[in-house]
């Protein structure tokens, strides 16, 4: 259901209302999701934190359309992931949504660059067509040399670049990231953010702004969202914590991507990420 | 896709191979012991190859195989020639003697008697001699293969078959029956006298119809001649398969190698394909979430069992056949025979094989919950 004002062209990049989620039944059952409203605007850079097990893997599952919620509304870019069959589901995902992954996820068997073609090649792209396009994503996360060398081959770091560029390869409208740099050292993490950042301020396909979502538990890059959410038992807080806030101020330096251009230009003069509350579309 | 299906089955080197090798053992054993049933099947109905002139073979008709007949007089042979529509009628003698050889042994023959006149039911083919000089008193052709079960004789050399002379004019390629003895041909008159029997000689009438007449109306006319039956070459064939794989359990002890060559592969394929797709799932998640719809991740899985399989099939063929030729032996040849159809039938064994294999596999990917990329 898309509120009025927000036409496709103009819908929020992602809109929750009431979204539940439970895993197990009966005695056994875990409530992951307890009723979260979110929106995410194109050209956002969002991130959820909060503690282990606290919901935020399960809201992004939801989110990218790859988890049914229990109740409740997802719309990405103005269509709900409900409305679609299975197979109509994996042809948005693969045209719409970007992933980033904690454990890379990249294909052993596949080089660099047929891992990065992967997405093109789901989308029907011939496959000629598809490896000149991941040459050119892997150049751009500055791996152009490395298109040949299995995962098994290339440094954590690497295979994370890698893992971005195939996320970003398709052009996708929403670009969703787990825990980018759990896996990382402090530099390469801090890397491999610019490159996420820099895809908030790029387009999609279609020409609209990228919507990129990120759930981390590293404070060090807390300072490249535009606004941050914190989760706790199922639910978003209202606004974030002091810890979550002070962290966020406290690695945000001077001249660092995200200082200046993300936080400094959030609502309410905060010199840090805001929390700013989604709308929710009138509920 | 179908470049990332063959590089995940084939990056996977130990598990490629575990499943190339168990399907080539399997399609070894189909195969194999598929040829050789043909071929034992082949060599038991090896006269009928050998004569190709006749229409219709007139013998008792209480006969079970080509084999194994009860004689029927030469009075018979008169009344098939005077049934209308049959343009010829021959006899044809099939006895068994025992021929002596220069060592002090002695090999069990196969004659076959023909007309002396008409020559019909000779060789296939002549590879010395002539055929005619089988009109000449104790002559006898011999069967290449059995050349060298009998001291390699030449032209003009002398053999005692039942403690008569017999010699040696010519050479000739035939199939051997089903036990494969040493084969002979002579006239017919010079076979009854080394192989004597009762009153009643003729071991078949080998009859040609006239163009004119209906092969399957001369055959209802003669059958109704008393103690006579009319079989047609396909029907004397099918007569002598059905025999032996009825009374010498041949069709069951190899119907269940073969069986088990199938059971084989369908459990290697399952277990090694679940394995590989257990091993993949993640991978398999992966492709899911970004995008991959059903009928791409079926096309994937049917493309690594196809790829599989025909390499299994492959390898396991080229096994059999390396075995047949291994077996090869002057004049104790392995029956084996590897006709297209046969070929055809493990490819699709080998297809059901690597699809049942990776059903299970393929449940489960279709299964699989793409959230589990986040976990």
């Amino acid at each position: 259901m898309i509120p009025p004002g927000d036409t496709p062209d103009h819908a929020p990049a992602v809109r929750l209302r009431g979204v539940t989620k439970t895993f197990g039944r009966g005695s056994a059952s875990v409530p992951a999701l307890r009723g979260v409203d979110m929106r995410v605007e194109p050209g956002q850079l969002v991130m959820l934190v909060g503690p282990s097990g606290c919901g935020k893997t399960t809201l992004v599952s939801i989110i990218s359309g790859v988890l049914d919620q229990d109740e409740g509304e997802v719309e990405v870019y103005g269509t709900a992931w409900s409305d679609l069959s299975t197979d109509q589901r994996a042809r948005r995902r693969a045209s719409t949504v970007g992933f980033v992954f904690q454990q890379f996820n990249l294909l052993p068997a596949l080089s660099a660059a047929e891992n990065v073609a992967v997405p093109l090649l789901l989308q029907g792209l011939p496959r000629r067509a598809a490896m000149e396009r991941a040459g050119e994503a892997l150049r751009a996360v500055g791996l152009g040399d490395r298109r040949r060398d299995l995962p098994s081959r290339l440094s954590g770091g690497m295979q994370q670049r890698v893992a971005i560029a195939r996320a970003l390869v398709g052009e996708p409208s929403l670009l969703v990231c787990d825990e980018p740099t759990a896996n990382l050292d402090a530099r390469t993490g801090q890397s491999v953010m610019e490159l996420v950042h820099e895809a908030s301020h790029s387009h999609d396909s279609l020409g609209r702004r990228r919507a990129v979502i990120v759930v981390t538990h590293d404070g060090r890059i807390f300072h490249f969202a535009d606004r941050i959410e914190e989760m706790e038992d199922g639910r978003i807080k209202d606004r974030p914590s002091e810890v979550v806030m002070l962290e966020a101020h406290a690695h945000a330096a001077p001249g660092a991507p995200g200082a200046g251009a993300g936080p400094a230009t959030l609502a309410g003069g905060a010199s840090g990420p805001t929390p700013a509350r989604p709308d929710t579309g009138g509920t | 896709m179908r470049t990332v299906a063959l590089r995940m089955l084939l990056g996977d080197h130990a598990k490629y191979l575990s499943l190339v090798l168990g399907l080539a053992f399997a399609s070894l054993l189909i195969t194999q012991q598929g040829s050789i049933f043909l071929g034992l099947m082949l060599r038991a109905t090896g006269p009928l190859q050998n004569i190709s002139q006749a229409d219709l073979w007139v013998t008792d008709p209480a006969v079970q195989w080509i084999s194994e007949t009860r004689a029927v007089s030469d009075d018979d042979l008169n009344r098939v020639r005077s049934v209308p529509g049959v343009a010829w009628a021959e006899p044809l003698f099939n006895g068994r003697a025992v021929c002596e050889l220069a060592d002090g042994k002695f090999r069990s023959v196969n004659i076959v008697g023909i007309s002396r006149s008409t020559l019909v039911g000779g060789p296939p083919e002549v590879l010395e001699g002539r055929l005619e000089d089988l009109r000449i008193e104790d002559a006898v052709f011999v069967e290449q293969s059995s050349r060298a079960k009998l001291g390699n004789p030449r032209i003009g050399d002398t053999l005692k078959l039942n403690d008569r002379r017999a010699v040696v004019v010519g050479f000739c390629r035939a199939k051997a029956g089903f036990d494969s003895p040493a084969v002979m041909y002579s006239s017919y008159a010079n076979a009854v006298r080394f192989v004597p029997l009762g009153r009643k000689t003729l071991t078949y009438i080998l009859v040609g119809v006239k163009p004119d007449a209906g092969v399957h109306d001369v055959q209802r006319r003669i059958g109704e001649i008393p103690g006579l039956a009319a079989f047609t070459t396909d029907e004397l064939r099918w007569l002598t398969v059905g025999f032996i794989m009825r009374e010498t359990g041949i069709g069951i002890n190899f119907g269940i190698t073969v069986l088990l060559g199938f059971i084989v592969g369908i459990v290697v394929a399952g277990a090694i394909f679940y394995q590989f797709t257990l091993d993949n799932l993640r991978s398999f998640a992966v492709l899911k979430a970004l995008g991959a719809r059903r009928a791409t991740l079926i096309g994937m899985q049917l493309l690594q069992a196809m790829v599989v399989g025909f390499m299994g099939l492959g390898l396991g063929v080229g096994l059999a056949s390396l075995f047949a030729l291994a077996g090869r032996r002057p004049g104790a040849e392995l029956a084996v025979y590897f006709p297209w159809p046969l070929l055809l039938g493990a490819f699709g064994a080998m297809l059901v094989c690597v699809f049942a294999g990776s059903l299970l596999s393929l449940q489960r990917v279709l299964r699989l919950e793409p959230a589990v990329v986040f976990k």
